[in-house]
């Protein structure tokens, strides 16, 4: 019986010392590759953000790539405009040289050693909010504060397919924490963060609320959402009174891919049990996006 | 001249036999006329010389017109031809031809239950043969058989793997009832029947792999406790999922694509301990069996393949128990009789306490002055079984399982003053609960009839408790968050036999499906607010209706099939969903024991199992297929070749291609745990395939039995919205398998067992490469494609050794065994983590198993 029971305390320890093992995994090599964000808006100075690609196991060093070879084709033409590098900016860019609606760009990046990357891409018309029309204490919220319900009118240009987003800020560039909206068109917070699983409201956070013209596409389209009341009463500051503004921007699917991919990758952070997710590119040859797009933009009296 | 003389005498001596008249019918005949009339015929005959035909017209179809082969080479052959279906028969007397009328012949029937002449326990899959003529059949489910043959004298041998053969002979001039009680062979205890190829020197097509109980518990067992599922990974074809899981996934599906039965109950959960041991209690099982492909047409519901499970009757003759105790749990089982010979009764029951001795070591070892960590879990299951003999026709069968996993960590945090400050507990609960009332009846000879009941409950609930103890502070936060699926049934099964060659199963079924994929409460309450907030995924109700026809025939005596169609309705929020699903098993035998196979099976899944893909927990969410997630749907195709050799050696090669239709997967970023956002929102479907070759090879018979096997396969996946709508590997894609299982009884006394497993590396999604996010103002991974990255190969050998000895009042067994020998490790999961020594990001690869020894102590009474 006594050898029994050492030979079970032995194995228990056994058992006991093995749980789990450390051992260091061999990647493959990893090739870099350029990495282009440009989110332009037309109308305004075009910044593009070169950097490239690092291998995981490897302290992010290389935010800019100084050296690159930025170019930028509009439509047909055959000659580019050659971006440079700013150091203010941390950008390439050009002064004067701005992005119109209605015409497809292409982007085109080298840099030695890398291999060359391109995208495409081009906003539709013009947008132009033809009105904001704010309803005062219009809801209630499930903790008891008050919502005003927002309405941005506008036209979606028939025969293009157009993606939206609504974003509100306040007083030092704020946004709200919560925006709710029950149009069918709402697809997603602009930038998900931290979703919260047990959170029984239609919250979308982020400030914003990405919507596409799939259901009234080439229609005038009243978008309503709701926001705190507080969040749109004018404040002083500095004895100026400063008004809370709303920004609807229009772009092509690529830019809206990205979105969905980033709110769907952000919902990853720190959770075992997600799927992993991929980050949409346009871009040929290396990773990012490029977009055009447009925006109007409102204050809130 | 001498050979002159010799050639005349034979042809006098040959002239003279035929010219016998009791040789008529043999006497050789020119066919003229190849067709015309019954009797136009027989007055040709009657009007050869030497020929007289007595018969009577009216006992003849004398118009019906017949047509000859030309192959008749005598009066007897002419005339059972041109008397082919007519109740006459030629018979010669006098050196007359008498047509006599013979009396219509009637099929006899014999029947009965094959038992375990111990215990009085139905043995299905019993082989009958009929020595006569090489054909038989074989019993169903519940160890019934029939078998309707012309009056004979039968020589029938029944047998059954673990059992010794029986021989019968009767005379079948009349319907007979035989009961066969066969005697368990301890001796041959060790016969491995793998049977992939059963049905070689099996009567009946069986289509599955069956592994005998006593081989299961033969094989190394981790912790020492035996496994029934992972002993069904050994066969060819079935891969687990992560290290250590119990779930089969066949042929590139996923565990939800299996069904699993116990005692025809679904049960949707079948894991303990997160998936490391299955709820199958080796010492309450029977039988089981695993289809793979060649489904028969009473299987339906799930993709990939279905384990049948069989818990033992009990023992109808005397009371009797067996158990044991290792080092993670103790089990006892007790059966025996109610009323002798008529009813019985089986209770079986396990539950762990290892966990609690490393609760108890890590509360001992991990308290200290200014925090507490309490930790609880256990696991425990209880099976029951009656079974009751009515009459000789009637019997009814009530079984129930009950299982639980719980989890459950506590951490107190104490004030400065020596207080409590705030208190913390995660739980974790899940478990089934299965219920079957089952009716068997005899109509007929022919007919036998199966009535079933049955429910089956599978639950979990995650608990996160957070409260501050101060009373002039006082908050809490309570979580709640529980899922479950609920089943009610009743099926009808009916399995007539009018024919040594037809084997005919029908039945249909109704179930009533109740899913509940999420439901999330929260109390938020503090000394202001008292908050309570409840998130919910809608409930559904669901019907299934099944109906399913089939016939095991046969057709040549050396080509079999089995044909059938499975009708599957689905109706969910007034959408009914149908399909028809047809099935075929061919099997062509072929001489010295080589024989051919050939299955095709159309299966369809109406509930789908929502997993993450990093590991398999009791979290995964069952929910019905619905508008916006259709079902599911799969083909399969299967050939095969296999030869025995003297009985004791079998090999064979089975090559397998097969289809999915719109399985699901979780989206790009979705989880588990997300109550508000519908699940059909998270959720993408796409399809897949797989195909793949099997070789195996068995030794059944000897002091040494075993088997290997080695698989190479494909299985892919392909949905639209993921992986940029390119096709990606399965996450269980293993290229290469070998399996091996050896069992060693040199004598009663002792028993060495080993398995070895080797697979290639599964698939997993890591990121190829970073870069930092301007817009977004973080580090992000970049992934280029799902699944993208292959783990290292595993391969584990297990041992077991087994003493074994007769006390004075029972029979008692140390078992040492070993889990991972030479304590390979085998990848779990990966993890970055930032390695401060080298100031970079690194991977790791994480093991969760190294070598596990264990001791069991076993004993029987």
């Amino acid at each position: 019986m006594k050898k029994s029971a050492f030979i079970s305390a032995t194995f228990l320890l056994l058992l006991q010392l093995g749980c789990r093992k450390n051992i260091d995994l061999q990647l493959p090599p990893h090739n870099p590759k350029l990495v282009v964000q440009a989110f332009a808006e037309t109308g305004k100075r075009v910044l593009v953000y070169v950097s490239q690609s690092q291998s995981v196991t490897e302290t992010i060093t290389r935010f800019q790539l100084r050296d690159a070879r930025v170019e930028v084709y509009a439509g047909s033409q055959t000659v580019p405009v050659t971006l440079f590098f700013i150091d203010s900016l941390s950008a390439f860019s050009r002064p004067g040289f701005v992005l119109s609606p209605g015409v497809s760009y292409r982007l085109e990046v080298k840099y030695l050693g890398l291999p060359t990357a391109s995208a495409v891409s081009g906003s539709g018309s013009q947008i132009s909010l033809q009105s904001v029309t704010r309803l005062q204490n219009a809801q209630t919220a499930q903790d008891g504060s008050k919502l005003d319900n927002l309405r941005l009118r506008f036209n979606d240009p028939a025969g293009e397919a157009n993606y939206y987003l609504a974003r509100i800020f306040y007083f030092g560039n704020n946004s709200p924490s919560c925006l709710y909206s029950g149009d069918p068109s709402a697809v997603l917070p602009s930038n998900i963060i931290n979703v919260d699983p047990f959170n029984s409201s239609n919250c979308f956070s982020g400030g914003g609320i990405l919507f596409s013209d799939e259901k009234f596409n080439g229609q005038d389209k009243t978008f309503e959402f709701s926001v705190d009341h507080d969040v749109l009463e004018p404040r002083l500051n500095g004895g100026i009174v400063q008004y809370a503004r709303v920004e609807l921007y229009r772009f092509d699917k690529n830019f809206y891919q990205y979105l969905k991919t980033v709110s769907s990758y952000s919902r990853t952070f720190d959770n075992p049990f997600a799927e992993p997710v991929t980050l949409f590119s346009n871009i040929n040859g290396g990773y990012g996006f490029f977009s055009v797009f447009t925006k109007d933009v409102r204050e809130i009296r | 001249m001498r050979v002159f003389l010799l050639l005349i005498f034979v042809c006098l001596l040959y002239a003279r036999v035929i010219a016998q008249p009791g040789n008529l019918l043999g006497r050789p005949h020119q066919v003229t006329v190849k067709s015309g009339s019954v009797k136009t015929m027989l007055e040709a005959l009657d009007d050869q010389p030497e020929i007289i035909l007595v018969y009577s017209s009216s006992g003849i179809d004398g118009e019906r017109q017949v047509v000859l082969t030309g192959r008749e080479k005598t009066v007897k052959e002419f005339l059972e031809s041109v008397l082919k279906g007519q109740l006459v028969k030629p018979i010669e007397r006098e050196g007359k031809i008498y047509l006599v009328a013979q009396p219509p012949r009637q099929r006899k029937t014999v029947r009965g239950f094959i038992t375990d002449e111990k215990s009085g326990e139905k043995l299905p899959g019993a082989s009958i043969l009929i020595l006569n003529s090489q054909s038989g059949t074989t019993s169903n489910q519940y160890g019934f058989y029939s078998l309707s043959l012309y009056p004979d004298t039968l020589r029938l041998l029944v047998s059954y793997a673990g059992y010794k053969p029986k021989m019968a002979e009767l005379d079948l001039s009349e319907d007979r009832e035989l009961q066969v009680a066969l005697e368990p062979n301890e001796e041959l205890k060790e016969v491995v029947v793998l049977s992939r190829n059963a049905q070689v020197q099996k009567p009946g097509i069986s289509m599955g792999e069956k592994l005998p109980v006593s081989t299961i518990q033969s094989l190394p067992a981790m912790m020492g406790e035996t496994d029934l599922m992972k002993a069904m990974q050994l066969l060819p074809g079935v891969q687990f999922g992560a290290e250590g899981s119990s779930g089969l996934l066949i042929r590139g599906g996923t565990a939800d694509q299996t069904l699993i039965t116990l005692d025809g109950v679904p049960v949707y959960n079948a894991s303990h301990l997160f998936g490391f041991l299955s709820i199958f209690n080796a010492d309450a099982v029977q039988a089981v069996t695993l289809l793979k492909g060649g489904f028969p047409a009473s299987y339906g519901g799930r993709l990939s393949g279905i384990l049948d499970v069989r818990m033992k009757e009990g023992d109808k003759q005397q009371w009797h128990g067996e158990g044991s105790i290792n080092l993670l749990n103790s089990k006892l089982t007790l059966e025996g009789p109610l009323k002798k010979g008529k009813s019985s009764l089986l209770v079986s029951a396990r539950r762990s306490y290892l966990i609690d001795a490393v609760s108890a070591l890590v509360n001992l070892l991990d308290n200290n002055i200014t925090s507490g960590f309490y930790f609880k879990a256990w696991f425990g299951d209880l099976n029951l079984k009656a079974n009751f003999k009515l009459s000789e026709k009637d019997h009814l069968y009530l079984s129930s399982y009950l299982g639980n996993d719980f989890f459950e960590n506590t951490e107190e945090y104490f004030a400065t003053d020596n207080k409590p400050g705030a208190k913390t507990m995660n739980g974790f609960k899940w478990g089934n609960i299965t219920g079957m009332a089952r009716w068997n009846h005899v109509f007929n000879k022919k007919l036998f009839g199966n009535l079933t009941f049955n429910y089956s409950k599978y639950a979990f609930a995650i608990t996160n408790r957070r409260e501050t103890l101060d009373p002039g502070n006082y908050s809490l936060f309570d979580l709640k968050y529980t899922s479950s699926i609920r089943d009610c049934a009743v099926k009808m099964d009916l399995d007539y036999l009018p024919h040594p060659n037809h084997f005919i199963k029908a039945g249909v079924s109704y179930a009533s499906h109740y899913f509940k994929p999420g439901l999330a409460r929260t109390k938020n309450t503090d000394t202001s607010a008292n908050l309570v907030f409840r998130a919910e995924n809608r409930s559904y109700d669901g019907s299934e209706i099944d109906l399913y026809a089939e016939d095991d025939i046969r057709l040549t005596s050396r080509l079999k099939l089995n044909a059938g169609i499975h009708l599957a309705g689905f109706l969910l929020e007034g959408r009914f969903f149908t399909s028809a699903q047809p099935r075929l098993f061919m099997q062509y035998s072929l001489p010295a024991s080589w024989s051919l196979r050939f299955s095709y099976a159309k299966m369809n899944q109406y509930v789908h199992l929502l997993t993450n893909s990093a590991i398999g927990l009791p979290t995964d969410l069952w929910v019905p297929s619905t508008r916006k997630v259709p079902p599911s749907g799969a083909s399969h195709f299967v050939a095969g070749i296999s030869k025995q050799h003297k009985k004791k050696w079998e090999w064979g090669m089975e090559l397998y291609y097969k289809t999915l239709r719109n399985v699901i997967e979780y989206a790009e970023g979705a989880s588990f745990g997300d109550a508000v956002t519908d699940w059909q929102t998270r959720v993408t479907s796409g399809k897949g395939w797989g195909y793949g070759a099997e070789w195996s090879m068995q030794k059944k018979q000897g002091k040494l039995t075993g088997m290997a096997s080695y698989t190479y396969a494909h299985a892919w996946r392909k949905f639209e919205s993921l992986n940029g709508g390119k096709r990606f590997p399965f996450k269980y894609d293993r290229r290469h398998s070998i399996k091996m299982a050896l069992v060693f009884k040199p004598s009663k006394r002792f028993e060495l067992s080993a398995d070895w497993v080797f697979n290639s590396g599964s698939a997993i999604s890591l990121p190829v490469a970073t870069f930092y996010d301007i817009y977004q103002q973080q580090v992000v991974d970049i992934y280029e494609g799902r699944n993208n990255f292959r783990l290292g190969d595993y391969h584990r050998l297990d041992l077991s050794l087994k003493f074994s000895k007769q006390k004075k009042h029972y029979l008692r067994a140390w078992v040492v065994s070993v889990y991972n020998l030479y304590n390979r490790k085998n990848p779990f999961y990966v993890d970055r983590f930032f390695n401060t020594n080298l100031s970079k990001w690194s991977y790791s690869q994480f093991t969760l198993f190294p070598v596990l020894p264990s001791l069991t102590w076993q004993f029987k009474f």
